[in-house]
């Protein structure tokens, strides 16, 4: 007879998905401090997404995940200003001769204006998006659930990732990425469709039209700067 | 299919204000893009790989022939394009004259035949508007 060696811990096995029906919202629809809420829900929606979506309430309004998404998308562009500012000053150098010493964060005026316009040009290109997305979510046959539940998805989707800007020199790209993944986890967990009708609904428009969304992002891009006073 | 009008259930999505005014204030960042940065020549990524027209190709020309007045190109242009921003006036005012005013508000109930055959007309539309993008050769 063989000793058998002494039995280890259990195998990692992940918690149990709350239950389709037990939707209770995200933190964010929550209780407590606001802030709190704010980054446990984005923790949820970056770290855990199928989770987060799955719990995520369908209807309730607009208003509780388009102030999250502001706020997520206010925190970005705040960075986003702050390192273009850094960027440019250390680029341009503090003395350029016969026009004395540049100014270190550019016009005041134009990143202030740029601090207001992105979160409000960024929430109307959310609606956009949403919009579009549910539109082929009816093509795909996988729309069971109201525009609110889509817009509710990108809504999380975005101001969660839209503070990866947050993260200098490939946060912009990791939280593009990854605001495409969210989005299409949580369209599939929200419509509760299979993954490939939520996967066609994002990605369709990005491979055939891409040009017409470059375009308008370029568009709006240099329409901002040059309200903002900076082209 | 039935049509109807009704007013809005307490706690419902108000359509009418939310797509009237992303409607509005996507036409004043259109209008002032293309007022300040003009039309941007980039090429299309999906035309330079395969060598045919994308379904939005032809976008832009079409919002500047209808600019110009231009009817008959901004058709010929990208013809739902052109008639989205051809009925874009009639949509907006019904959405944000229904808001303002606290009219009823049309619905469109489908059942699930209608919702099938209204789907099926939907893709064909789409096909046929990229065939014809294509055939015209741009």
């Amino acid at each position: 007879m063989t000793d058998l060696p002494p039995p280890g811990p259990p195998p990692w096995t992940p918690p149990p998905l709350p239950p389709i029906s037990g939707r209770l919202g995200p933190p964010w629809e929550r209780d407590g401090p606001w802030l709190t809420r704010f980054i446990e829900t984005a923790r949820d929606v970056l770290l855990d997404p199928v989770r987060a979506f799955r719990s995520m309430r369908r209807e309730g309004g607009l208003q509780a995940p388009l102030t999250f998404a502001a706020i997520g998308v206010l925190v970005g562009a705040v960075a986003t200003a702050v390192y273009d500012a850094l960027l440019s000053g250390m680029v341009a150098g503090p003395a350029v001769p016969g026009y004395g010493t540049l100014p270190m964060f550019g016009s005041g005026f134009g990143t202030m204006a740029l601090l207001i316009i992105t979160p409000v040009v960024a929430l109307l290109f959310m609606f956009a998006g949403a919009g579009i997305y549910h539109l082929l979510l009816m093509l795909f046959d996988g729309a069971r659930q109201p525009f609110e539940t889509t817009f509710r998805v990108v809504a999380y989707a975005s101001g969660s990732t839209a503070i990866l800007q947050a993260v200098p020199i490939c946060g912009a790209l990791v939280g593009a990425i990854w605001s495409l993944v969210a989005t299409i986890i949580g369209l599939a967990q929200a419509h509760e469709i299979p993954l490939g009708k939520a996967v066609a609904a994002v990605l369709v428009p990005l491979a055939v039209c891409c040009f017409f969304m470059v375009a308008l992002v370029l568009l709006f891009g240099l329409s901002l700067l040059a309200l903002a006073g900076m082209a | 299919m039935r049509l109807h009008w009704r007013a809005l259930g307490p706690g419902e999505l108000d359509h009418e204000l939310l797509w009237g005014l992303v409607g509005a204030a996507t036409f004043g960042l259109v209008l002032a893009g293309l007022s300040v940065a003009g039309p941007l020549p980039l090429p299309c990524v999906f035309h330079a790989l395969t060598g045919l027209p994308c379904p939005t190709c032809g976008t832009t020309r079409a919002l500047l022939a209808l600019l110009d007045g231009d009817l008959l190109a901004a058709l010929r242009a990208h013809p739902a394009v052109a008639g989205v921003a051809l009925a874009a006036p009639a949509l907006e005012a019904y959405a944000l004259g229904t808001w303002w005013f606290g009219r009823k508000r049309m619905r469109i109930e489908l059942g699930p035949a209608a919702r099938r055959r209204a789907r099926r007309a939907a893709w064909l539309a789409l096909v046929a508007l990229w065939a014809f993008l294509i055939v015209d050769g741009r």
